[in-house]
Order: structure tokens, then C-alpha cells, then sequence
């Protein structure tokens, strides 16, 4: 695992375990045997680096991340899910900047977008440079970073 | 003195968390006011006692940078407490938001890190009781 996947990990345990109260396996795991899929959610950002940030939730575990989030032992709304996707996408974003370009380095991240499937935005331009499946709660979590530039690794 | 509180973010299931781990905190609440926009924000501002407002700066439309400005060019709001809570908490950021007198606390927060926030943006000043967990694995009403 290159030092920018061990970050983009460490970024997503931060980020399901404080918003989720889950704490996925540590060790991505070999994406074959994809559940199906719930969700996904896209954070483009902008900064000293510029991309973006997909997360995408399989197997019928969203509805216990989104309950989490609110608390609540209720099956959360179409809304919510959709809003606990953009959220995580959100604050995985957040809690990831850092480690591509320093503490000091101010981002401007954009409104979070709803994906209908697993493709990245057609009008995405920035490569693909990481992507993880962690097992979340029963289910998968699929965590891509896209980035322009040069590789980031080495500041990871 | 019991709090008067305004939540705004775009997300409902943020407000709702923040709410929760606000009900939580031991902060001493007259109230939570909750709006889905920067837009509806000064509108609320406008119309009702506010003591304290928990800002996220990444909306639509309006951001929560946009927001504080306003907030701070208008002399009846140019003092109102404002913690911006929000996931980009670059050191600059941050200094951008103390320049314009707000408190910062990042996404994901626990309930000590709002509360020490919130006494920032009061200036000090203590409202804050007993708190309680908010993990649902623990024995709280979360």
C-alpha cells in the first residue's frame, strides 16, 4: 500500500468513526466480490492540489450509517441517505486535504453531488491516483481519489 | 443564561447530529433553531433572538464565509457568537475565522471539542452542565 492509500484509509476510519460510530477494517480488502450498490457521493475540491474525493456505500448498510448519524433506530428517508452520503463524502474529503498538501494549505471543497451509479462524473478531468473498498459494518465502502499533478504520494 | 441556538448547514442529517450532540453537551439551552441555508439563516437572525449560531461554511448558494461576513458588517449582528463547524480546517482557514471573530471546530466533532468552541465564541463565559456520551454502543438516549 503506497503512503497515500495508508492516509486515504486512515482519513476513512476517522471519518466512519466519527460521523458513523463504525469502525471499517483496517485492511482494504481486494475489490472481487462487489455487494450491491446503495450509493455514492462526489466532493470536487480546490486548493494547492485540485480534485476530488467518490465514496461509494454497497450492501445494504447505509440505512445503519445514516441511522447512526442521526441517532435514531428509525429507517432514515430517500433525504437522508442522501444526505448521510454526502456528508461522509464531505468530511472524507476534509479529514484527507490535509494530508496532500499540509495543515497550513487552504482548500475550497464544493458542495457534495449525488452519483446515480458507480462511474465518476463524465466531466471529471483529474485521473483516478487511489481507490480502496473497505468492509464497513457487514458492507462495502469504496473510496476513490482523483488529483491533477503531480503524484501526491510523496506528501502523503 | 440558557442559549437561544441557531444550526445552519444544508444537511439535515448533520443539523439533526449536531442538535444531538448540542443536547448532550451540558450546554444550557433556552432553545435549537435549525436553518437549511445561508439565506435562511439571516432571515431567522432577522426575526428572532439568537444568542449563538453553529455555522457550516461549505452551502450552496450562500456559504457560511459569506454568512459571517454579512453577519459582521451588520452592526445589530456584528457581535452575535458564530462557531463555524465545518470538515476544511486548514490553519489559515481557521485564522481566517478568528479574524472575523468566530470560534472553529471540524467535522467530525466530539461533544467536548463543540462545547470548547462554543465558551470560546462566548467569550468565556460558562454554560455548560453535566454531558453526556452520545455513542449509541453506550447506555445514553442517543
Amino acid at each position: 500500500m503506497s503512503d497515500l492509500e495508508r492516509a486515504f484509509v486512515q482519513a476513512a476510519m476517522r471519518t466512519f468513526d466519527g460521523l458513523c460510530f463504525v469502525v471499517p477494517d483496517e485492511t482494504p480488502s481486494v475489490d472481487n466480490a462487489p455487494l450491491p450498490l446503495e450509493g455514492g457521493a462526489w466532493v470536487r475540491f480546490e486548493g494547492p492540489r485540485c480534485g476530488a474525493v467518490g465514496v461509494w456505500i454497497r450492501g445494504h448498510v447505509l440505512d445503519a450509517l445514516v441511522s447512526n448519524m442521526l441517532g435514531s433506530n428509525d429507517a432514515p428517508s430517500a433525504q437522508d441517505r442522501a444526505d448521510g452520503l454526502c456528508e461522509l463524502a464531505n468530511v472524507l474529503c476534509g479529514q484527507l486535504l490535509p494530508e496532500l498538501a499540509g495543515e497550513q494549505a487552504t482548500f475550497d471543497m464544493r458542495p457534495p453531488q449525488i452519483l446515480p451509479d458507480e462511474r465518476v462524473p463524465a466531466n471529471e478531468k483529474a485521473p483516478e491516483c487511489a481507490r480502496i473498498c473497505l468492509q464497513v459494518d457487514g458492507g462495502q465502502a469504496v473510496l476513490a481519489l482523483h488529483l491533477h499533478g503531480p503524484k501526491a504520494g510523496a506528501s502523503a | 443564561m440558557a442559549l437561544s441556538v441557531l444550526i445552519v448547514d444544508d444537511s439535515r442529517v448533520m443539523r439533526t447530529m449536531i442538535r444531538k450532540v448540542l443536547d448532550l453537551s451540558g450546554v444550557v439551552l433556552a432553545g435549537t433553531l435549525e436553518a437549511g441555508s445561508g439565506v435562511e439563516a439571516l432571515r431567522i437572525i432577522q426575526e428572532q433572538p439568537v444568542d449563538l449560531v453553529l455555522l457550516d461554511i461549505n452551502m450552496p448558494e450562500m456559504s457560511g464565509i459569506e454568512v459571517l461576513n454579512r453577519l459582521r458588517q451588520d452592526q445589530k449582528t456584528a457581535r452575535l457568537p458564530v462557531v463555524v463547524v465545518s470538515t476544511e480546517g486548514s490553519a489559515s482557514r481557521v485564522a481566517e475565522l478568528r479574524a472575523l471573530g468566530a470560534a472553529f471546530v471540524r467535522k467530525p466533532f466530539a461533544p467536548e471539542n463543540l462545547v470548547d468552541a462554543i465558551v470560546m465564541a462566548l467569550g468565556g463565559q460558562s454554560h455548560v452542565g453535566p454531558r453526556t456520551s452520545i455513542r449509541p454502543s453506550s447506555d445514553a438516549d442517543f
